[in-house]
C-alpha cells in the first residue's frame, strides 16, 4: 500500500494566517487611537450641526479634512501592520509552526499581504463612516466619484501591505518602516521634485519608479466639486494598483522563498 | 514556481508601472473648491475653519498665506486675506503699482493707493480691546499703521514660496501664473518661461498656462524693443519669441473651445466646479488676445476666423438671467475685421 501525497493548494491555510494577522491588529493598541482621534471628530461634527456652520465652504473643508484623516490613518495602520509582521514573526520564533504545518512560504506572504491589506480597508471603512456619517455636506459634490475614492483608496491599501512586506524583507525593520512611509506620503512629491530639478528626459521613466500613491488618492478631487474620473483613467488607476500589487508580491515571495530563517 | 521567472516577471511589472503616473493623473484639474479664492475666503472668515487652522491639509493654503505676509513686509492685511481676486485682476493691481514705482523696487508709494486705510489682521489701538497685550503686539510684530499706505517688497522672497507651492502641488495652476509673473517682474524672462513650461509639463490641458506665457513673452519682447529700440521686430531672437507667443496664443484658445461649456451662467450660486469664473475670464482673455494680436500683425483673415469661432463659443447668462449668444468684444472685432478684409 502507498501513501499518495496531494499536490498542496498554494491558498491551504490562507484563512487561518488571515485570522492570525486580524487578531494581531484588533490587539494593537496604536489603532484604537486612530478611532478615538475620529471619535473625537464625530464630535466635532456634531457639535458643528447643533450650533449651525457658517458657510457651505466650511463643510466641505471639515469634510475635506476628515476624508483626508481616514485615508492617512488607515495607511498607516497598513504600514504598522504589514511593516511588523513578518520581522516579529521571526524574532518571537512564531514563524516556526506556522510554517511546519503544512503552509508553502508564498501562502505565507500572501495570507500576511492580504489580511494588512483587508485590515486596513475595513479600519478605512469605518473612520470613513465615523466621518462622513455626522459632517454636513452642504455643497454639490458626485457620488460615483465617492465610489471611485473608495475603490481605489482600498487598493492602495493592498498595494501599501505588499509594499511594506517587500520593505521588511529587504531592510531592517526600523529602516523599511521609516522608508514605506516616506514613499507612501511623499512619493509623488519626490519624483515630481526629481522632475523639477533634473528635467533630463531618459531619466524621467527612472523618477516614476517611485511608487505614486496620489495616484490612488482622489478626496480632495472628490471634495473639490470635481466630476468622477472617466473610465479610461480609473481603469488605469486600477491597473498601476495591480501591477505595483504584483510586483512587490512577486519581489517578496522571490526573497522569501530562498530566506534562511 | 521557478524563482528566476518570478524575479524577473516582478521586474516587468515594476517597469509596467512607470508608464502610469507618466500618462495619467486623476488629480490634475484646474479649477476645485480647494484652490478657489471664494472659497478660501468663506473658510478664512469661518471660526470652524479657523479652530482646524494648524491642521490644514491643503499645503498651499499655508503657502498662499506666506506669499501674501512676505509681499507686503510680513504685515498681514485683511484686503489680501478676505477678498477673491483671479490672476488677472491681482496681477494688474502689482501693475499699477510698478507703473507708479517705476525703476524703484520696492519704494513706497506716496500716491494714494487701493489698500490704504485696509484693516490690518492686528488692529489699531483703537479697535484693539485687549490693551497692553495688543499694544505689546503691535511693537513685536510686524505692523502699519493701515490708515498709511502700504509697501509691496520687490516679490524676491516670494519667489521660493512659489516654488514650495508648485513642488507641493504641481497642479496649482495659480502658483505657476503668479510665480512666473514675478519672475518676469524682475526681468528673469528666461526663468518665468521655464517656471510655467514646467507648469505646462504637469498640466498639458491648462489653457491658462499657454496663454500666460504668451503674456510673459509679450512682455519681454515689449522690454527688448525698449532697451533696444534699433532691434526690428522681425529679427532674431525676437522673431523665434514672436512666434512663439503666437503659438502659445493659438494652443491656449484651442483648449478653451475643447473645454468651456457651451453655456456660461455667470450666477456665482450655480459656479461649476469644473469650469470656474477666473478660468472664464482667462478664456475670454486667450480668445481676445489671440484675435488682437492677429490683427495687429496684419493677418486679418486668420484673425476673423478665430474671432468667428470662438464668439458663439462664449456664449454667456448674465446675473439677471438673459442669453448672450455672443461674446460682444469678439463681435466688436468681427465687424471690424470684416471690413478690414474687404478693403
Amino acid at each position: 500500500m502507498t501513501t499518495q501525497v496531494l499536490p498542496l493548494s498554494p491558498f491551504h491555510g490562507m484563512r487561518e494566517l488571515v485570522w492570525c494577522v486580524w487578531l494581531e491588529g484588533l490587539r494593537r493598541k496604536e489603532f484604537y487611537a486612530f478611532f478615538i482621534v475620529a471619535f473625537f471628530f464625530l464630535l466635532v461634527a456634531l457639535a458643528i450641526r447643533l450650533v449651525g456652520i457658517e458657510n457651505p465652504s466650511t463643510a466641505t473643508f471639515v469634510l475635506n479634512l476628515g476624508l483626508t484623516y481616514c485615508g492617512y490613518a488607515a495607511h498607516f495602520m497598513v504600514i504598522i501592520l504589514a511593516a511588523r509582521g513578518i520581522p516579529a514573526d521571526i524574532e518571537n520564533r512564531t514563524i516556526y509552526p506556522i510554517l511546519a504545518k503544512p503552509v508553502q512560504r508564498s501562502t505565507y506572504i500572501l495570507g500576511k499581504w492580504f489580511a494588512s491589506g483587508l485590515f486596513g480597508s475595513v479600519a478605512m471603512l469605518g473612520l470613513f463612516l465615523l466621518v462622513w456619517i455626522p459632517t454636513p455636506k452642504l455643497e454639490e459634490m458626485s457620488s460615483l466619484l465617492l465610489l471611485q475614492t473608495l475603490l481605489l483608496q482600498s487598493l492602495s491599501l493592498f498595494a501599501l501591505s505588499a509594499l511594506s512586506l517587500l520593505g521588511s524583507l529587504v531592510l531592517p525593520q526600523a529602516v523599511g518602516f521609516i522608508l514605506v512611509t516616506i514613499i507612501t506620503f511623499f512619493g509623488g512629491k519626490i519624483s515630481g521634485l526629481l522632475n523639477a530639478q533634473f528635467p533630463i528626459g531618459f531619466l524621467r521613466p527612472v523618477y516614476h519608479l517611485i511608487p505614486d500613491f496620489t495616484v490612488l488618492n482622489l478626496w480632495t478631487r472628490y471634495t473639490d466639486g470635481i466630476d468622477p474620473v472617466s473610465p479610461a483613467v480609473f481603469l488605469a488607476c486600477l491597473v498601476y494598483a495591480l501591477l505595483l500589487i504584483g510586483s512587490c508580491l512577486g519581489f517578496s515571495i522571490a526573497l522569501f522563498d530562498r530566506r534562511s530563517l | 514556481m521557478n524563482r528566476t521567472f518570478l524575479l524577473v516577471a516582478s521586474s516587468g511589472l515594476l517597469l509596467a508601472t512607470v508608464t502610469v503616473p507618466m500618462s495619467v493623473d486623476p488629480n490634475s484639474y484646474a479649477a476645485g473648491r480647494s484652490r478657489d479664492e471664494q472659497a478660501r475666503v468663506e473658510r478664512n472668515s469661518s471660526s470652524v475653519a479657523q479652530l482646524f487652522g494648524e491642521l490644514r491639509a491643503s499645503m498651499s493654503d499655508i503657502v498662499f498665506l506666506k506669499t501674501e505676509r512676505y509681499l507686503h513686509g510680513g504685515i498681514a492685511y485683511s484686503a489680501h486675506m478676505n477678498v477673491a481676486r483671479t490672476v488677472q485682476e491681482e496681477t494688474s493691481e502689482y501693475d499699477a503699482h510698478e507703473k507708479e514705482a517705476r525703476g524703484v523696487a520696492g519704494d513706497e508709494h506716496e500716491e494714494e493707493d487701493d489698500h490704504s486705510g485696509t484693516p490690518t489682521l492686528i488692529p489699531t489701538a483703537e479697535d484693539d480691546f485687549r490693551g497692553v497685550i495688543g499694544h505689546l503686539e503691535r511693537q513685536i510684530r510686524p505692523w502699519q499703521d493701515p490708515s498709511i499706505p502700504h509697501q509691496h517688497s520687490t516679490g524676491t522672497e516670494l519667489l521660493p514660496w512659489y516654488r514650495v507651492m508648485t513642488l507641493s502641488d504641481p497642479h496649482n495652476i495659480r502658483g505657476y501664473l503668479i510665480g512666473a509673473y514675478w519672475l518676469s517682474n524682475l526681468g528673469k524672462f528666461e526663468e518665468a518661461r521655464q517656471f510655467i513650461t514646467e507648469g505646462i509639463g504637469h498640466n498639458p490641458e491648462a489653457f491658462q498656462l499657454y496663454l500666460y506665457r504668451a503674456r510673459g513673452i509679450l512682455k519681454e519682447i515689449n522690454y527688448i524693443e525698449h532697451e533696444n529700440p534699433a532691434e526690428a521686430f522681425d529679427q532674431s531672437p525676437n522673431a523665434a519669441l514672436h512666434q512663439m507667443m503666437l503659438d502659445d496664443l493659438k494652443k491656449s484658445s484651442e483648449l478653451v473651445l475643447q473645454q468651456r461649456p457651451q453655456i456660461y451662467d455667470i450666477n456665482p450660486e450655480k459656479e461649476d466646479w469644473n469650469w470656474t469664473h477666473y478660468m472664464e475670464d482667462d478664456a475670454g482673455a486667450a480668445l481676445r488676445m489671440t484675435v488682437s494680436v492677429l490683427k495687429r500683425e496684419g493677418e486679418y483673415k486668420e484673425a476673423l476666423e478665430w474671432a468667428r469661432v470662438g464668439a458663439p463659443r462664449m456664449a454667456f447668462i448674465d446675473l439677471e438671467g438673459i442669453l448672450y449668444p455672443e461674446d460682444p468684444k469678439l463681435r466688436e472685432y468681427i465687424s471690424e475685421l470684416e471690413q478690414l478684409v474687404e478693403e
